[in-house]
């Protein structure tokens, strides 16, 4: 990693109520790297990029954390000095392309606002400045497409359509919440191809948000594994593939089926279930569901710590005999 | 292996409703031309991606939707017009099993009652006797036969879809279409899921029409996969062939599609990327429906139509050029 991550964040809590959802967690960004989050539904790796955009649903509140991109401390500015940054340092792609568009407005109308919104370019001008755009993100036909709205369009067109929206002001960071998840294998593999592709162009670093091991396996340089609202395990992605350190990495890695294993076996699980924000007890988080806990994980949580390699870190009190198999 | 389920040359068209002018719109073409056979014990993995049909093919076989052409023959019989009691009977034998657990249960029944209906519905239980039969099906897919009597948001995404699971099996059926049972849960509870299937398959005799978008899960649990676009069988074999030598150029794309979860090998795969999006299937286009997005489409695709042809022994593809 270079010597100034562009983000950086330390401490980072949302709470929902009482319950903390991303409960204190810190990481760092490098220019141009693409660190990805995984870990199940309900572990917080969404909540910790809303938080990072303070876009988080009413409900939740960040109640701790210093956010720092490229020198800013976005933890202290208001909304409207959040606004200013929004599109234009940092930018969001979410899951559902389709809802997250506007259905009352035309493409072009809401790619003008996005472009406007951020540079001093007339209607006219800003409208070719879409049309542009839209051919960056492979839309074919891109001057009708201006012209129709988000019903018109098929879910991979309303994603590329987002891309184009969220890379209009060349932010330095761009955060993908499942940008594919939505959408069909053919369709995925052209979006990840394109963020590759318009991230070299660009230079941007991506927070990538997934569940799926394939997609980290070809995008990412890093990877943090969330579970419980904490960062539990975070290696280089080479590292964490070759041995993961962590029992729920491990787990995660083994339980899903893959195109290389052999059919009809039966499958590692995890039993049991994702503890509820805030219903978790003393020790390790993981602990109930753990096939390799022990006595002291039931009693004390283990701090996420350096494992030998550099700048590999896990949250578990057996880390070095995780994966020595 | 002796045929549970036969389908030949089967086709649903959805005609759509008479717009302003008295005019019908053009009909959608969900399933046009299909035939396969699945065998006792067996699990057929049907794939594709949205939008090709193949879960208007699983609702057909229930004859949840009305087949516009072709046959469905289960054990022999034809029941593509059946009706009354004939239609009840396969109603019994064949169940379904989808995609979201959260909406596949009624919220205000107890657990209990959902799983116990189909018996009390077909008349095979009730009282003593069905709460006794619902506690062995609670037992059997895992879940404490006490809890039949609460209700079905007291239970997470993974026991919800156990729960669909043993009201699918309470009335013992011989064949269960699943439509993408896995799809909606997390990869730890998905393994659990997908290791029970496998059980049951074994231990009550089942055969399974398993349809999913996800090909390492089909991969994983049939023994044969069809690959389906636009309405069309355009591969059909046995699932080592398949992921070993696919013949049909979209099912070689799928494939090379999913990113294997091995950073290494991953970033050394070449990757067919297909350009632009599934036709609409109101406008298929003519000739070979894949030929608008296909890698290597000659002239001749354009215009004539492939047929699903035995290319190897037990092998299908549609396909002028393979094979």
């Amino acid at each position: 990693m270079t010597a100034t991550p562009l983000l950086s964040v330390e401490n980072l809590t949302v709470m929902i109520g009482d319950a903390a959802v991303v409960d204190q967690v810190s990481f760092a960004v490098g220019r141009s790297q693409v660190v990805a989050i995984v870990g199940e539904s309900g572990c917080g790796k969404s909540m910790t990029a809303f938080a990072l955009m303070d876009l988080l649903p009413a409900a939740a509140r960040r109640t701790d954390g210093r956010i720092d991109l490229a020198g800013q401390q976005l933890h202290e500015l208001d909304e409207a000095g959040m606004q200013k940054l929004r599109g234009k340092d940092m930018s969001i792609i979410f899951q559902e392309p389709v809802a997250a568009l506007d259905p009352l407005m035309t493409v072009g109308a809401q790619l003008v606002e996005a472009i406007q919104a951020h540079q001093d370019l007339d209607k006219q001008a800003a409208l070719f400045h879409a049309q542009k755009l839209l051919e960056t993100v492979g839309i074919t036909d891109a001057q009708l497409r201006l012209k129709q709205y988000p019903f018109e369009l098929s879910g991979g067109m309303c994603q590329r359509v987002m891309i184009a929206g969220a890379l209009a002001g060349q932010p330095s960071l761009l955060i993908a919440d499942e940008p594919t998840t939505a959408l069909d294998v053919t369709i995925q593999a052209q979006i990840l191809e394109l963020i590759k592709q318009r991230r070299a162009e660009i230079g941007a670093s991506v927070i990538l948000i997934t569940h799926d091991m394939g997609v980290v396996a070809d995008m990412a340089d890093r990877v943090l594994v969330m579970y419980a609202g904490r960062i539990v395990e975070e290696a280089d992605a080479l590292d964490l593939f070759a041995r993961p350190r962590h029992p729920y990495t491990e787990a995660l890695l083994k339980s899903v089926p893959r195109l290389d294993d052999v059919p009809g076996t039966r499958l590692p699980v995890i039993e049991g279930a994702v503890p509820r924000p805030g219903s978790h007890k003393a020790g390790c988080r993981f602990a109930s569901r753990c096939p390799m806990a022990i006595e002291r994980c039931l009693k004390e949580e283990p701090g996420l710590l350096p494992v030998e390699s550099s700048g590999r870190r896990s949250a578990c009190w057996r880390r070095d005999e995780v994966g020595a198999s | 292996m002796s045929e549970v389920l036969g389908i030949a040359n089967l086709a649903v068209h959805f005609r759509g409703r008479r717009n302003w002018r008295g005019r019908h719109p053009p009909a959608v073409r969900a399933v046009d031309g299909v035939t396969f056979s699945l065998g006792e014990r067996e699990t057929l993995g049907l794939v594709g991606e949205s939008g090709c049909g193949k879960s208007t093919l699983g609702n057909a076989v229930l004859r949840l939707v009305t087949p516009t052409a072709g046959q469905i023959r289960f054990e022999g019989r034809d029941v593509t017009g059946a009706t009354g009691e004939e239609l009840r009977a396969l109603r019994r034998d064949v169940q379904m099993i989808f995609q979201d657990p959260y909406s596949a249960l009624n919220p205000k029944l107890r657990v209990g009652e959902s799983i116990g209906e189909p018996l009390l519905a077909h008349g095979l239980a009730q009282g003593a006797a069905l709460r006794q039969q619902v506690s062995e099906l609670l037992g059997l897919v895992g879940l404490p036969p006490e809890r039949a009597s609460r209700y079905p948001h007291e239970f997470s995404g993974g026991q919800r879809q156990r729960l669909v699971i043993a009201r699918a099996l309470a009335l013992k059926p011989k064949l269960i279409v699943c439509d993408e049972p896995v799809s909606a849960l997390d990869v730890s509870i998905r393994s659990q899921i997908l290791n029970l299937l496998m059980e049951f398959q074994q231990k009550l005799n089942l055969s399974y029409l398993f349809i999913s978008h996800d090909l390492s899960v089909v991969r994983h649990i049939s023994h044969r996969v069809a690959v389906m676009y636009l309405g069309r069988i355009v591969e059909l074999a046995p699932r080592d062939n398949l992921f070993r030598e696919p013949l049909h150029p979209y099912t070689e794309a799928l494939i090379s599609a999913i990113p294997l979860p091995d950073p290494v090998a991953q970033r050394k795969r070449a990757r067919i990327i297909l350009k632009g999006e599934l036709p609409k299937p109101t406008a298929p286009p003519p000739g070979c429906p894949f030929h608008t997005r296909c890698p290597i489409a000659i002239p001749k695709c354009r215009e004539i139509v492939p047929l699903l042809e035995e290319k190897r022994p037990g092998h299908w593809a549609a396909c002028h050029l393979r094979g």
